[in-house]
This record gives C-alpha cells, structure tokens and sequence, in this order.
C-alpha cells in the first residue's frame, strides 16, 4: 500500500517537478517570476493532445509536440513580454503584469478555440495495467516516469556538460560577469525561456495523460504549485525544484491517502510555510536574491 | 596606432560626474598603470570601456574599431578581457568550469585546451581544486582563478581593477610577478591599482586620474615628485 502510493507520489512528483524546474531556470535568469508559465504548461497539454486526435499519433509524438510547441510559446513570451520591458530598465511591476495578462490571453484564446470544457485523449491511452503483486501500475504511468525522469537527467547532462549549458548557469548567477566572458546573455535567456517552456509543455502533455483531462485552466492550480516548489527547493535552484517537486507529490499522495482528500492542495502551501520556517532559502539555498 | 584610444570620455551617473573628458591609450604589448584615489573615476573609466557605463560624451576605439555600437559581449568577444574590482569569479561554478567559460567566446577552437594546462600552470593551486565550487577558493586563489579565466580568452588587452586589494603582500606580490610575465605573451595590460607603487614599477606608462580629469601622464611618475606627495605618501625631498 505505501510503496503504491510512494509510486503514485513520485509519478505525480517528477510532473511537478518539471513544472517547477521552470520557474526556477527563468527566476535564475531573470529574478523574476514567469507568470504566465502554467498557460505555457496548458498550451502543451493541448499541443499534445491535438497531435493525438488530429494526427492519430501516440503518446512519444504527443510528448514531442508539447515540447516544441512550448518552448516556441516561451520564446515568443520572452520576445514580447519579457525583453521589451526589460531594455527599458528596471522596473519590477511591469513584467509581473505583462506576464499575467499574457497567461491569460493564453487562457482566452484556448478557451476560443477548443472550449472550456475538459477533454481527453482516446480510450486507449489509458494504457495496460501491470499488477506486480505489491504495486500495480499502467503503462501510462510508467511512460510518465520514464519521460519525466529523462527529461530531469537530460537538463542535468545540458547544463553541466554543455558550453550552452554552463552558460545558463553563468548568467544566472551574474549576468554582468557573465557579459563581461562574452555570453551574450540575451541570447541565454530566450534559450532559457525555450528550455524551461519545453519542460513545461511535456509536463502537461504527462499531466493531461495522467488524469485524461486537458481544459485552458489547467494551468492555474500547477502555476501556484510550482512557486510553492520553487520556494521550497530554493530560488532559481534547478536541483531544488526537483527535490521539492517530488516531495510535494509524494506528500499529497500519502497525504490523501492517510488525511483527507480535500487537504490536497493546502498540502503544498503547509510544506511550503513548514520548510520556509526551518530553512528560510528553501532546500537548496544558491544565494540568489540576495545580492547582485 | 593604439591598441585602446580613450578619448574625452565623460561619463555621469545622475548629477554626478564620474569621467569629465578623460583620453588615455595603450599600446600594443605596454603596461599602463592608471592610479587615484578612490572616487576618482577608476573603475568607471573599465566600465566604459566594457560598455557597461553609458558615455555622454567621448568615444572609444580598440583596434581600430569604435566600440560605439557595441555590446559587453561583443567587446569581449574583440579580444578584451576585464577583471573588476572584488575579482567576480562565479561561485558555484566549478574552478574548471569558471576557466572554461573564460574561453566562451571561443566557441570550441581546438586551442583552448593548450591554454587551459597552461593556465594550470602557472596557477597550481588551481590544478588541485579545478572540480571544487569557486566560492570556496580563498581570496588570493580567486584572484589567480579570474586572471587564468581571463588569459582563456586569449585577449588582446587585459583590463584589471585593483587585482591586490584585500590580498596579503606576499600574495599580492605574486599576482604582481604574474602580470609583468604576461607582457611576454604580447598582451596588454590596463592596471587600476590603490597600490601605486607597485602599480608605478610595473608599468612603462602611467596615469593619474584626480577627479574624474587626467592630472599627470608620463614614463616616469615614480620619480615625481608631486606622485610622490600624493600617492606614495613620501615628501619631495629635493
Ligand atoms: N553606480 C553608481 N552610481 C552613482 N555614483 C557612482 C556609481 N559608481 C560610481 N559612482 C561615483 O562615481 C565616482 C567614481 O567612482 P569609481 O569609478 O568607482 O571610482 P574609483 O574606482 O576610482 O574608486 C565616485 O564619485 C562614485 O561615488
Ligand atoms: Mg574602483
């Protein structure tokens, strides 16, 4: 029973993670909170399911197609809501509401488009059930671990190992420096947008398989979840986001599982008040924020 | 033909004026100390010339090129390499990792790694910590990581901020040692320096900055006497 739902906790956990892992790249970058990024996680989740319905593809190309299509968007986003406001000082407002008026155009024109209604991928998706004697399992949700999981270790390899990579995290901890070793650092942030909306339009793709629903508020709960993560794990720490993604998920699981069903989502704002008391910089504290 | 042609540069942050028509130039393969007291306009004057400081008046060429229409990066990427005052090594980042980005601009030129064992070299405490956070180097270590890190750019022109502040003598004196070898290597070297003795012997040319205006310029200012006065805390005898 526990390992059951410690499975459900890490599948439900890694989706948050990546989520999560988002804010933290373009907090790092910019020490701003990207407000529109749940709208980026929608529009993948939709992304995903159109090549499913349209194209009659299955959940890999579903998955690809989430990703390009937000980390697009998150170009796009950077290009029009984030850098114009940017070259024209410091002003830490505009961005904000830039950011959240974006989010919701995002929600309008889905909402247009494919209705407010929440749908859901083919019967099949649902995938075969494995029963391994202590845990059962879907083929769904292994696909979801498997995907969740590689993408974590392949942005881990991409940011240690890569020039690029190494760049993100130059420029995160100080752009000035950063410019001064010839990193173009604008470049390194619309990469970064790409990156961290990529991420989060394969979690939606993962999380609208998962609970088979996709609708243009989706983004909202997971938007709110993810900085509570972010805070947890440490602001603009990428390994913090992991860490407290997971945790977050395996806490809910077992919270439902052991509490009650409508503490869910009080769950991840209690964790987030409980590990802010005790570690005020969250898991993984970088610095940032502090100075610069 | 100057490598570096600062030219009646002002620069003012609000109403105050930091640089009010500074012209300076370093030539090829030359030490240039540039000395002052703190509040002259020092480490503004590098800030220009890395485009980070807008200038009001005044222009800036290197190589031959005006820097007008370029960006920090660029002029990095022209062959300028920059340490600032308070070093700004990147932390977190690896030893390995800080040298390494040193050679961004680089791309992936099959030299640099040539460089970076060379650098080793001449920084062996570096070699032994290169996969250790660079926020645990003590200070003078730091100090050798942000100049290896700035030879990996293979510059053309070295632009250091006060390199010996807050480091013990006898560290401060290598690090010293260390930029009157680099000439060898045909680099040249702009030095900021509150040590103006040390800055004075090093270099072949020297400027003093009083207030945002050149004041004195010349070959031989460790033997003048209102330097002496001034900035070496001796009275002229003679
Ligand atoms: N960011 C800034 N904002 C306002 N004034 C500044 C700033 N940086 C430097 N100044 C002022 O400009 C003048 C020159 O400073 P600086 O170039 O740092 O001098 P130095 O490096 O010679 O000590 C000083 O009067 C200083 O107070
Ligand atoms: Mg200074």
């Amino acid at each position: 029973m526990l390992l059951q739902q410690l499975t459900n906790g890490l599948m439900l956990g890694s989706t948050y993670a990546l989520v999560a892992i988002g804010y933290s790249l373009i907090f790092g970058v910019l020490r701003l909170l990207h407000l529109a990024h749940g709208e980026v996680f929608m529009v993948g989740a939709f992304a995903g399911l159109i090549v499913v319905l349209w194209f009659s593809l299955g959940p890999f190309a579903a998955v690809f197609g989430g990703l390009v299509v937000a980390g697009i968007l998150g170009i796009i986003l950077e290009l029009v809501a984030f850098r114009p406001i940017r070259r024209r000082g410091d002003n830490y407002l505009a961005p904000i509401v830039s950011s959240v008026g974006a989010g919701l155009v995002l929600q309008e024109v889905m909402t247009k488009l494919f209705g407010a209604e929440q749908q859901g991928f083919p019967r099949q998706f649902a995938g075969a059930v494995y029963d391994l004697g202590i845990i059962s399992i879907t083929s769904t949700q292994i696909f979801i671990i498997v995907v969740a999981f590689a993408s974590m270790i392949a942005l881990h390899l991409f940011v240690t190992r890569s020039r690029l990579g190494v760049a993100i995290r130059a420029t995160s901890e100080n752009l000035e420096i950063a410019s001064i070793l010839g990193i173009n650092v604008d470049f390194v942030i619309m990469l970064t947008f790409a990156i961290a909306s990529a991420l989060g339009g394969i979690a939606g793709v993962l999380v609208g398989l998962n609970f088979n629903a996709v609708s243009p508020f989706m983004g909202i709960d997971m938007a709110t979840k993810g900085m509570a993560i972010m805070l947890i794990g440490g602001l603009g720490s990428i390994y913090g986001a992991m860490a407290g993604g997971l945790l977050l998920g395996v806490g809910e699981v077992l919270s439902v599982a052991y509490l009650a069903s409508s503490y869910r989502d009080a769950f991840a704002f209690g964790l987030m008040i409980i590990v802010l008391l005790l570690r005020p910089r969250g898991l993984f504290a970088t610095g940032i924020g502090e100075a610069r | 033909m100057s490598l570096l042609a600062i030219d009646r540069v002002k620069v003012t942050y609000g109403n105050v004026v930091a640089l009010a028509g500074v012209s300076l130039a370093v030539g090829t393969g030359e030490i240039v100390a540039l000395i002052g007291a703190n509040g002259a306009g020092k480490s503004t004057l590098m800030k220009a010339v890395m485009g980070q400081v807008r200038l009001a008046e005044g222009s800036i060429s290197f190589d031959g090129v005006s820097l007008a229409s370029r960006r920090t990066h660029e002029r990095a990427s022209l062959g300028i390499a920059y340490v600032p005052e308070g070093r700004g090594t990147l932390r977190q980042l690896s030893v390995r990792e800080n040298l390494l980005m040193g050679a961004f601009a680089r791309r992936r030129d099959p030299a640099i790694a040539d460089d970076f064992a060379r650098v080793l070299e001449r920084f062996p405490p570096l070699a032994e910590r290169l996969a250790l956070p660079a926020g645990t180097l003590s200070g003078g270590q730091q100090q050798m990581l942000v100049m290896g890190r700035a030879l990996m750019t293979r510059p053309k022109l070295l632009l250091l901020d006060e390199p010996s502040l807050g480091l013990a003598p006898l560290i401060a004196a290598d690090i010293f040692q260390t930029i009157s070898s680099l000439t060898e290597t045909g680099v040249s070297v702009l030095l900021v320096e509150q040590n103006a003795h040390a800055a004075l012997k090093l270099a072949k040319r020297a400027y003093v900055i009083e207030m945002g205006k050149i004041a004195l310029q010349g070959p031989d200012l460790l033997h003048d006497p209102r330097v002496r006065e001034s900035y070496l805390g001796e009275v002229a005898l003679d």
